[in-house]
């Protein structure tokens, strides 16, 4: 294939970037109530059990049992095509709520699970089942973990850099809307600066 | 006649515009078309009506009020929809209250839209926050990857078997055959359903609604009115609409209308098994099933049985989905929230297009809409009888 891969065009909301950020920081991280301790997926700003905007990110248990599985085989994204079928699966976490997840190759779709959270090469915070800690590729995705990229970079983000980085958090392949500055990022991360290194592989093109 | 819910409101001059795959016309002017039928064959001038309802994905960037600017029209009352699958029945509930009332003498309900290739990615990719962060990035299967999952949940909890969703879908295939609008009149065997290409596992090509472009539409108004004006009528007996009902089951495995099943029967005075019909919103099989159990066809979880022992032919024991469903006449945008509405009413008043159920006295009309997630947020049911 020649010229880079079709990047899905929808951009993520900033809930979902600050699941990305943990999938960098190799976290698996969901949002715990303040006050109730309800744990919402997807993310959101308001509890939707005692109605408080006071949510916070916490590391959890990375485990689950798989509820349903299937396999998408038309994605609507010419993206996602190169990599059908893509094994998806619905998880109930210990703790209580549900979630979507991709199935690390060779694993059960079906009984208890570990889970991990992973940035996909599309740059989305994706769950996988099956594999809490790996960093293989799965279903035809690299997915990247922690451990992949540069934490506390010394060194003020380039501008490539930052339009890469742009580019797989928000997931979109046009140029118009990569407005992420430095201060965004060390924002986002508490202070921390990430740069990212994108190498894209074979299985992404 | 059951005695019901409502003070004599009926509906009336049901019309569909025949549905094409995609369209280079605008969801304005597909209303815009329903609209004029309505008039034509109501027989009725456009100032006659002074409410107007409308449910539509596809209006964007208008409004629904900006409809009245663009048909000319000035009403006293004006509701916008956007509950997709369950449009119709909200837009039929509120227009019943505002004739009740005398918010409004005559409501015009329009549903339905366009559809261009390209815009249904844009409608699943954006349809809400929640699947764009945590369904989109999973391969975007779009609502074929969420309802496979609550199809497989189904499958694993209750036995039930791809055929007998295969059931489903052919006996429509069958009733659509007769009905002259159907986009999909090809015959469907059940060998041909099992070996269909998959779409995502359990759902193979012919569980899945094709988008199409189309609309559907009705007259609400009061059974004086209706007579004054000669229009064959059906009477609104009973209706309920639940959103986010049961949100703590882990899978939808039960819709809302089940939370309110008691009071919408009761209200009617009648027994579920006494209808002569129903018309289920079938944008997957296993909806319809869940819809069996939550109206009391069958208990929670029996409609595999409910399936295998009733035959949903126009002729059949249980006619269901009579002019073919969505998963044979296309979903027309939100007009799949009305298919089934539209149909009801032809049934009631001997008008069938397609096959007509023998001395159909009171059918059972359900809708399903708002994938978010993992489910379908909003239910609602309706009860009509021959007036
Ligand atoms: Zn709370």
């Amino acid at each position: 294939m020649t010229g880079p891969a079709p990047l899905p065009p929808v951009t993520a909301g900033s809930l979902a970037f600050r699941l990305a950020v943990a999938a960098i920081e190799g976290r698996f991280v969901l949002q715990t109530c303040c006050c109730c301790g309800h744990r919402p997926y997807p993310p959101t700003e308001i509890c939707s059990v005692c109605l408080s905007g006071d949510l916070e990110w916490r590391d959890l248990e990375p485990e689950g049992e798989i509820l349903a599985g299937t396999a998408v085989h038309s994605p609507i994204e010419t993206y996602f095509h190169p990599y059908v079928p893509l094994p998806v699966v619905l998880v109930r976490l210990a703790g209580g709520g549900s979630l979507l997840a991709f199935v690390a190759p060779g694993r059960e779709v079906r009984g208890r699970t570990p889970i991990g959270l992973r940035l996909s090469a599309a740059g989305a915070a994706v769950f996988v089942a099956g594999d809490a800690h790996g960093t293989q590729p799965f279903g035809g995705l690299s997915v990247r973990h922690g451990s992949d990229h540069r934490l506390d970079s010394p060194d003020p983000v380039s501008a490539a850099e930052r339009l890469t980085a742009a580019l797989i958090f928000h997931g979109i392949a046009h140029t118009g809307r990569h407005e992420m500055d430095r201060s965004f990022v060390e924002a986002e991360t508490g202070g921390r600066t990430i740069s990212i290194r994108i190498e894209r592989t074979k299985a992404d093109l | 006649m059951p005695h019901g819910d409502y003070r004599d409101v009926v509906l009336t001059t049901p019309v569909s515009i025949p549905y094409e795959r995609f369209s280079e016309r605008s969801a304005q002017w597909w209303l815009g078309c329903a609209l004029k039928n309505l008039l034509v064959d109501a027989g009725i001038d456009k100032t006659d009506i002074d409410g107007l309802a409308a449910a539509s994905f596809s209006l964007a960037p208008d409004p629904v009020v900006a409809l009245t600017r663009q048909f000319g029209m000035s009403t006293r009352w004006l509701e916008s929809v956007a509950l997709g699958g369950a449009s119709g029945i909200v837009m039929l509930r509120r227009a019943a209250r505002a004739v009740e009332a005398g918010d409004a003498r005559i409501v015009a309900c329009l549903a339905g839209g366009t559809n261009r290739p390209g815009l249904f990615r844009d409608v699943v990719g954006q349809f809400s926050a929640a699947s764009r962060d945590a369904v989109y990035p999973y391969g975007s299967g779009g609502p074929n990857a969420s309802f496979a999952l609550i199809t497989d949940h189904y499958m694993r909890k209750y036995g039930a078997r791809r055929s007998d969703f295969g059931k489903i879908c052919v006996s429509q295939r069958d009733n659509a055959r007769r009905y002259p609008h159907a986009l999909m009149t090809k015959p469907l065997e059940l060998d041909d359903y099992l070996n269909a290409r998959m779409i995502a596992p359990p759902l193979g090509l012919y569980d899945c609604v094709m988008p199409c472009a189309g609309a559907e539409a009705f007259l609400v108004m009061d059974a004086e009115t209706a007579r004054n004006a000669g229009l064959p009528a059906v009477a609104l007996v009973a209706t309920c609409e639940r959103h986010n009902g049961f949100p703590d089951d882990p899978v939808q495995d039960r819709l809302g209308i089940a939370a309110d099943a008691d009071a919408f029967w009761g209200a009617a005075g009648i027994r579920p098994a006494e209808v002569d019909f129903v018309q289920t919103y079938d944008d997957y099989p296993v909806i319809s099933m869940l819809q069996f159990e939550a109206l009391g066809l069958c208990g929670q979880g029996e409609a595999t049985d409910f399936v295998r022992n009733h035959d949903f032919h126009i002729d059949g024991t249980m006619p269901h989905n009579t002019s073919g469903g969505q998963l044979s006449v296309g979903q027309a945008d939100a007009g799949g929230g009305s298919l089934g509405i539209v149909e009801a009413v032809r049934q009631l008043t001997g008008r069938a297009l397609g096959g007509q159920v023998r001395n159909a006295r009171i059918g059972v009309v359900s809708g399903f809409g708002m994938i978010a997630y993992d489910r379908g947020l909003s239910t609602a049911a309706a009860l009509l009888a021959r007036a």
